[in-house]
């Protein structure tokens, strides 16, 4: 068992199996070894971490993605949105806990768990319009009207700054 | 005494007098006004302002709330606290899942978000997001990334004038899309041209061109194809070809040209090809949802004891009224929801009857044998008369 403590100071106790779904944890216990301390985990939340280890529960058992598998599996693993049915059940939460949640991810270094995650939102992207994307996440259109059609016009590489 | 209707006249006068003496406040006019009549007043402004203490905006937002979060509870800004807090990399990692067209539409939504996407260093987020998309040609050498999805996917309206009309056909050729009107100005016919601007009857394969019909452009007779010119281009090319001194030059630049156009052709004949393709996959699918969403409908209909009625009703081709409906053709904007509604609440109106009730072959019965018998009731009546 691994104890983890979140940055409010709470203390979760996972099987090894689970809590080494995250790369970063995995590579802590590599080097420390085996060791009764708690891993402190500063930049996880306790609601996160409960969600993040749900998660890993969840998957416990099927094959990490390899380190080197971003070049071979990435173009596959890109041309779709797809989520299971249980990933989308569990990403069901509101925009503060995804955001969080892909925080922890790409923090716990959770490849598939970022991946569910940015895919949710990738999702309520698709399709929509500008006016529509606006409402969705809150955006303030600083356009003004004539800038507004202007640029349905200027399709051109801005000047990198 | 005076009548009534004189007394409130000489009221109103006193009060319009007064009124243009000391021109008050509004604040002071509704004090008066709450004075006289405080209880409607009071009423009023309760009825506006929420009643457990929030702000009009809070109530107007949870009303503008998107249909996918009315059940979600939270904050909203996900996209701008990704920018702001999380890694640019995570960004770039949602991104990788869109498509072109998503990716210039979120350009369009704010400034800071189209600062990064038309980042020229964001080019292979771009390039990802472009593979994508199913069998798409590749990008021409003469296009940027945002200036290819936009004029492939996005906008199918008439890129000159931008008016709301739908031009669905790309003129790949002149890289662009256009409506009518704006087609019978921009574009000249290559012999009106060459004759104006007395060109070289060698540039006739050299300068970028397209056949439109009559129809297209509104000319007559419609059924014919023009060869047509962008007038503002030919005069470039002309003067580019004027300014080379030697015969070999011109010639080596002709060739050069012509290159250049069997190029473009090519690319507007994959495009074609492309975009049939994709038509034929879209129409496929569509005749799926079409066809299941019948076989719910039915299903849902025989449990409510309507399924023969149905069936009856529906025609097995594609033109059946029941396949362009709203809640069938995928075109329209419909969801399970909204289906299940639809088909509960015209279902609970004759529960009912229908649950336990008879087949449609016995209620056609019963109604033939009740108009039989109507028909013979007044035929009785006009017999005793």
């Amino acid at each position: 068992m691994v104890t983890l403590v979140t940055s409010d100071n709470e203390k979760f106790t996972a099987d090894k199996e689970v809590a080494e779904r995250s790369v970063l944890i995995k590579n802590m216990l590599e080097d420390v070894g085996e060791s009764d301390q708690p891993i402190p985990l500063p930049n996880v939340s306790s609601s996160v971490l409960k969600k993040v280890l749900e998660y890993c529960e969840h998957h416990r058992g099927e094959p990490l993605p390899a380190a080197d598998a971003d070049t071979t599996q990435d173009d596959t693993r890109k041309r779709t949105t797809d989520i299971s049915e249980w990933d989308q059940k569990f990403i069901t939460v509101d925009q503060e806990m995804l955001f969080e949640i892909i925080l922890a991810a790409n923090y716990l270094d959770i490849k598939s768990l970022l991946d569910v995650g940015c895919k949710t939102v990738a999702n309520m992207i698709k399709g929509k319009t500008p006016e529509e994307i606006r409402k969705l996440f809150n955006i303030v259109n600083d356009f003004t009207p004539e800038e507004e059609a202007q640029i349905k016009k200027e399709n051109e590489w801005a000047e990198d700054r | 005494m005076t009548r009534r209707s004189l007394r409130l006249q000489d009221k109103q006068n006193d009060s319009e007098a007064r009124s243009s003496k000391h021109p008050r406040s509004d604040n002071e006019e509704e004090e008066d006004e709450e004075y006289q009549n405080p209880p409607r007043k009071v009423k009023k402004r309760a009825k506006k302002r929420p009643s457990n203490g929030e702000s009009s905006s809070a109530v107007s937002k949870r009303k503008k709330m998107p249909k996918e979060f009315k059940g979600v509870r939270g904050k909203f800004g996900l996209l701008e606290k990704l920018a702001k807090d999380a890694p640019l990399d995570i960004f770039f990692e949602i991104f990788t899942h869109l498509q072109p067209d998503d990716l210039l539409r979120l350009a369009r939504t704010s400034k800071d978000l189209r600062g990064i996407l038309l980042r020229k260093s964001t080019e292979s987020i771009w390039r990802t997001a472009r593979s994508n998309v199913e069998g798409l040609p590749p990008l021409p050498d003469d296009m940027s990334e945002p200036q290819y999805a936009h004029l492939l996917f996005f906008d199918t309206y008439c890129h000159n004038c931008l008016s709301k009309r739908k031009c669905e056909k790309v003129l790949w050729v002149f890289r662009t899309r256009c409506c009518k009107t704006c087609a019978s100005q921009l574009f000249t016919t290559w012999n009106d041209v060459k004759i104006s601007l007395n060109l070289d009857d060698r540039l006739v394969d050299a300068i970028p061109y397209l056949f439109i019909s009559g129809a297209d452009i509104g000319k007559r007779p419609q059924y014919m194809a023009y060869r047509m010119v962008q007038a503002s281009t030919v005069a470039t090319y002309n003067a580019e070809f004027d300014a080379l001194a030697s015969n070999e030059e011109q010639v080596a630049w002709l060739d050069r040209m012509k290159q250049v156009q069997e190029m473009y052709a090519k690319h507007a004949a994959l495009h074609l090809q492309w975009h049939s393709s994709r038509e034929v996959t879209r129409n496929e699918e569509r005749r799926a949802i079409i066809t299941e969403r019948k076989a719910d409908i039915l299903n849902r209909l025989g449990k409510l004891g309507w399924r023969e009625e149905a069936e009856f009703i529906i025609c097995p081709w594609d033109w059946d009224n029941f396949s362009k409906h709203k809640l069938v053709n995928p075109k329209q904007e419909t969801h399970r929801s909204r289906l299940e509604q639809h088909s509960e609440s015209r279902a609970s109106r004759n529960v009912n009857q229908t649950q336990t009730g008879p087949t449609f072959s016995t209620r056609m019965r019963e109604f033939f044998f009740g108009s039989f018998c109507c028909l013979c009731v007044s035929l009785g009546q006009n017999i005793e008369c």
